[in-house]
């Protein structure tokens, strides 16, 4: 009786989520949307902006567990402690005690970073507040969506509001508009005369705009580029990792066997002697050797890009056609695959740092 | 405490100069997409995002991230989780020790009191043996004091007898006489008779002592 009651009340929110509630329509944009302009920096785009956040809260997390760390753990610290110390178990399993202690920073920072990451891109804050700006691209694309910018600090920040504000821009009031990085104001009687770029976004941006003499343009219609996004949604902050990981990988190849190390891409010992087919095979085995030891970095940014960038689109979405309940299961599923992403990277990274630090004899192919 | 600190130092040091190494290398690995951006202007590189100020905040993001981790979470935690690791074993050790040389005193102290209880026993038996030795011993001493001590009665009981005849026979013999003093003295009749042997006989307490 009790379930039948929550399953038909879950049901009823559910439509009453689809009737009543409808999101925004997303727009998907792969690359970062730049929302700062800061004198010294330059542009700033809103998964830097978000990545700062991530590094700032896992670097006093550090701080405050790293000082109350006791050898008989206790609360917050201790939590965390053991979390670092599971995942360290599994690090020496992996790759040893004497090599488990080596790579375990490197390995430990890539899966914490981008476990918090992930997770902070599931915050109910990313790709809600940002900026609006009008995106020819996607001109053609975009449902209505009344929004308000109020200053905060200093920061215009967009929001949607209860009761959508009206333009009259007959009467001369401003309307924004943001186009190549500038934004300008406008009114009805500056628009279509100076800027020819801005002008036909304008027309298709919104309904009401299409006779401007005389009528009001409800709020505004446009894309917002949100202040925070999923870190991972930006290939760059994949690509710095995966980076960093094949240049440590390399590093310690290099650190452990010296210059024979190198011997695995540039295989020239049966030439030299004599042996032309051997030889030649050899140094084709070399040579592919080495562009799949670069390809490591492509597909670690791809994996890791490509499922986080998934996993927001089908949030977005899901956000957008069911708004209650049904989005929960998609977020379980996110928070498990951004757990699964985090530690398919670190381990990968491990695993080619074992392999670089072995000898050849031990990985016969 | 100072001889460790002062041995990873210069550990230190190398390690930051292989970081700096290494870094130095992402900066450069960075700086070729520039070059490749530049050159021909990728479109759908730049569609995808890639861009170099942004990898280039990403990689210092990352490099912060890694080297203050490293300073203030993953080393802490690894000294301590191998502090802890060392506490333990120690702790097991000792308990390990304890619980051997528990098991030892324990074995001793059943040895000992085995060996008391053994003691106690034969001394039990020992002292039974003789206390059953002295005991046949009593009883033999015993029996012979009585016999002993029955036959000196019997002896003195013979003796006292026979002194008691001696003693009635003269009495008697005395009695008889005088009793035959007085019949003889006087004429007799026969209850002067009678009173007469009476009378002697009273006088000799032979009947009192026959009473008894």
């Amino acid at each position: 009786m009790r379930a039948a009651i929550i399953a038909v009340s879950l049901l009823l929110l559910v439509g009453v989520g689809v009737v009543f509630v409808g999101g925004a329509s997303p727009a998907i944009i792969v690359a970062p949307e730049k929302v700062f302009h800061w004198p010294v920096i330059g542009s700033v785009t809103n998964t830097m902006f978000t990545s700062w956040f991530v590094v700032i809260f896992l670097i006093v997390l550090a701080f405050s567990v790293g000082r109350r760390l006791s050898l008989v753990p206790s609360g917050f610290s201790g939590a965390v402690e053991a979390a670092v110390e599971a995942f360290y178990n599994i690090v020496v399993q992996v790759a040893g005690e004497k090599n488990g202690r080596r790579f375990f920073p490197l390995a430990a920072t890539i899966f914490f970073f981008i476990l918090t990451s992930n997770y902070f891109g599931l915050l109910p804050i990313n790709n809600v507040i940002g900026l609006t700006e009008v995106n020819p691209g996607f001109a053609d694309k975009h449902v209505e969506m009344s929004q308000s910018e109020i200053p905060i600090v200093g920061l215009n920040v967009a929001y949607i509001p209860t009761t959508p504000d009206s333009v009259d821009l007959a009467a001369g009031e401003k309307a924004y508009i943001e186009y190549n990085g500038e934004r300008e104001y406008k009114t009805a009687k500056d628009d279509h005369k100076d800027h020819s770029n801005a002008a036909p976004v304008k027309d298709t941006s919104s309904k009401e705009s299409h006779s401007h003499e005389g009528e009001t343009i409800t709020g505004f219609n446009g894309l917002i580029a949100p202040y925070f996004r999923s870190v991972m949604t930006d290939v760059n902050a994949p690509l710095a990792i995966a980076i960093f990981s094949f240049l440590f990988v390399e590093f310690w190849g290099l650190q452990t066997l010296g210059v024979s190390y190198l011997s695995k891409f540039f295989s020239f010992g049966k030439l030299l002697k004599g042996d032309i087919l051997g030889g030649i095979i050899d140094v084709f085995v070399g040579l592919l050797e080495f562009v799949s030891e670069l390809s490591r970095m492509v597909s670690f940014t791809f994996r890791l890009f490509g499922n986080i960038f998934a996993g927001e689109v089908l949030l977005l979405m899901m956000t957008f056609l069911v708004p209650f309940v049904l989005v929960d299961v998609f977020y379980a599923l996110e928070l498990f695959v951004g757990l699964i992403q985090a530690f398919v990277f670190a381990m990968l990274t491990l695993v080619f740092a074992v392999t670089a630090v072995s000898h050849h004899g031990d990985e016969a192919h | 405490m100072k001889s460790e600190k002062n041995r990873e130092r210069p550990n230190f040091v190398i390690g930051f100069c292989r970081y700096f190494l290494v870094v130095l290398t992402a900066f450069a690995f960075a700086a070729v997409p520039t070059m490749v951006m530049a050159a021909e202007e990728v479109e759908g590189i730049s569609k995808l995002g890639i861009n170099i100020p942004g990898l280039i905040a990403q990689l210092v993001n990352f490099l912060i991230l890694l080297v203050v981790l490293k300073i203030f979470l993953w080393g802490p935690i690894l000294k301590v989780l191998d502090e802890r690791k060392r506490r333990i074993e120690e702790g097991l050790n000792r308990a390990e020790q304890a619980a051997s040389d528990a098991l030892a005193t324990e074995e001793e102290a059943r040895k000992v009191i085995e060996e008391a209880r053994a003691d106690a026993r034969a001394q039990n038996l020992r002292s039974q043996e003789s206390a059953a030795k002295l005991r046949e011993e009593l009883e033999e001493k015993a029996k012979q004091d009585a016999a002993q001590i029955i036959e000196r009665a019997h002896e003195e009981i013979r003796l006292q007898r026979e002194q008691l005849v001696q003693q009635l026979q003269s009495q008697f013999a005395d009695l008889t006489i005088r009793a035959a003093e007085r019949v003889i003295s006087q004429s007799i009749d026969k209850s002067a008779h009678q009173r007469l042997i009476d009378e002697v006989l009273t006088e000799s307490n032979f009947g009192q002592e026959k009473e008894n």
